[in-house]
C-alpha cells in the first residue's frame, strides 16, 4: 500500500514536471543567451542557436546589444511574462539593477533558438 | 424739432393775446378773461414741450436699444469669426502633424532599407509595423511611431 502511494506520488511529480518543462527549458535557454549577450560572448550566445540563425549573428551586433544591457546596470534574471505554445514563443522580462527589457524567444521543434529579440521598454 | 414747436407755441400764445381786445377803461372783468387766456396759452405751450420731451425720450430709448442690439450682433459675429479662425488654425496644425508623421514614417523606412543593405540581410534592428496615421490633438501625448527591437530572427 505504501509502495503504491509512493509510486503514485512519483508519477504525479513526473507529470507536473513535464507540464512545466517547456517553460523551464525555454527560460533556461533565454537566460543563458541573455547572460552571453551581457558578457559580449558571441560564441556562447549562439551555442544554442539553430544554424541558419547563427549565420546571421555578427560580433558587432552582440556588442551593440551588450552595451544597451549594460546601460541598465547589473543583470538580475528573467521572469516569464507569457508564452504562445502554438508558435513556441516565450516572452520574458529581463530585470537589471536600473531598469528592464522585454525579451522574446522562439524555439524550433528541436529546442534550438530560432529567434531572440530584445525590446527596450519605454523607460529605457 | 423742439425749437420749432416752441416757436409755434409762443406764436400761438401771442396771437391769443392779440385777439384779446384792448382793455376798456372800465374794469368790467376783461382783465380776468385776458389773464385766463394768457395762462391757457402758457399751459398749452408747457404741455407741448412736455409731449415733445416724452417723444424724444422714447426715441432715445429706442435708439439705445437698437444700438445695444447691433452691438450684441457685432459681438456674436466677432465671436463666430474668432471661432472660425481658431478652427482653421487647428486644421492647419493637424495637417502639419500628419505631414510630420508621414515624414517620420518615410525616415523609418529609409533607415530600415539602409540597415538591410549594410547588414547583408541581417535583421538585427527591427521596427514593428507603424501605427496607422491619426490626427493627434495638441494636448495628446506623443505616440510612438514604431517599437524597435534588437536581436536575431523574426517573430
Amino acid at each position: 500500500m505504501r509502495a503504491e502511494k509512493a509510486l503514485l506520488a512519483l508519477l504525479l511529480a513526473g507529470v507536473l514536471s513535464a507540464c512545466g518543462g517547456g517553460n523551464g527549458a525555454a527560460q533556461s535557454t533565454a537566460d543563458n543567451v541573455t547572460k552571453a549577450v551581457y558578457a559580449n560572448d558571441a560564441d556562447s550566445m549562439t551555442a544554442n542557436f539553430e544554424p541558419s540563425l547563427k549565420a546571421t549573428v555578427t560580433r558587432g551586433e552582440v556588442g551593440t546589444l551588450s552595451d544597451k544591457m549594460h546601460k541598465l546596470g547589473d543583470y538580475k534574471g528573467l521572469t516569464l511574462l507569457s508564452n504562445d505554445l502554438t508558435k513556441n514563443e516565450f516572452t520574458f522580462r529581463a530585470d537589471f539593477s536600473n531598469g528592464s527589457m522585454k525579451i522574446v524567444e522562439r524555439l524550433d521543434s528541436t529546442g534550438k533558438v530560432s529567434a531572440y529579440r530584445v525590446f527596450p521598454t519605454a523607460s529605457t | 424739432m423742439i425749437i420749432r414747436k416752441l416757436i409755434a407755441g409762443i406764436t400761438l400764445a401771442a396771437v391769443a393775446v392779440m385777439i384779446v381786445p384792448a382793455a376798456p377803461v372800465r374794469a368790467n372783468g376783461a382783465a380776468s378773461t385776458r389773464n385766463i387766456l394768457l395762462l391757457g396759452a402758457a399751459a398749452a405751450t408747457y404741455l407741448i414741450i412736455q409731449h415733445n420731451r416724452q417723444v424724444h425720450a422714447r426715441e432715445a430709448a429706442a435708439s439705445q436699444q437698437q444700438a445695444a442690439t447691433a452691438a450684441q450682433a457685432q459681438d456674436a459675429w466677432a465671436a463666430l469669426a474668432a471661432e472660425k479662425r481658431a478652427y482653421n488654425a487647428q486644421v492647419a496644425e493637424n495637417q502639419d502633424l500628419q505631414r510630420e508623421v508621414a515624414y517620420q514614417h518615410s525616415v523609418v523606412l529609409q533607415q530600415q532599407r539602409q540597415l538591410a543593405s549594410t547588414g547583408g540581410g541581417s535583421n538585427f534592428v527591427q521596427s514593428a509595423a507603424p501605427q496607422p496615421q491619426r490626427v493627434v490633438a495638441r494636448t495628446a501625448p506623443k505616440q510612438q511611431l514604431a517599437m524597435v527591437s534588437y536581436g536575431w530572427g523574426t517573430l
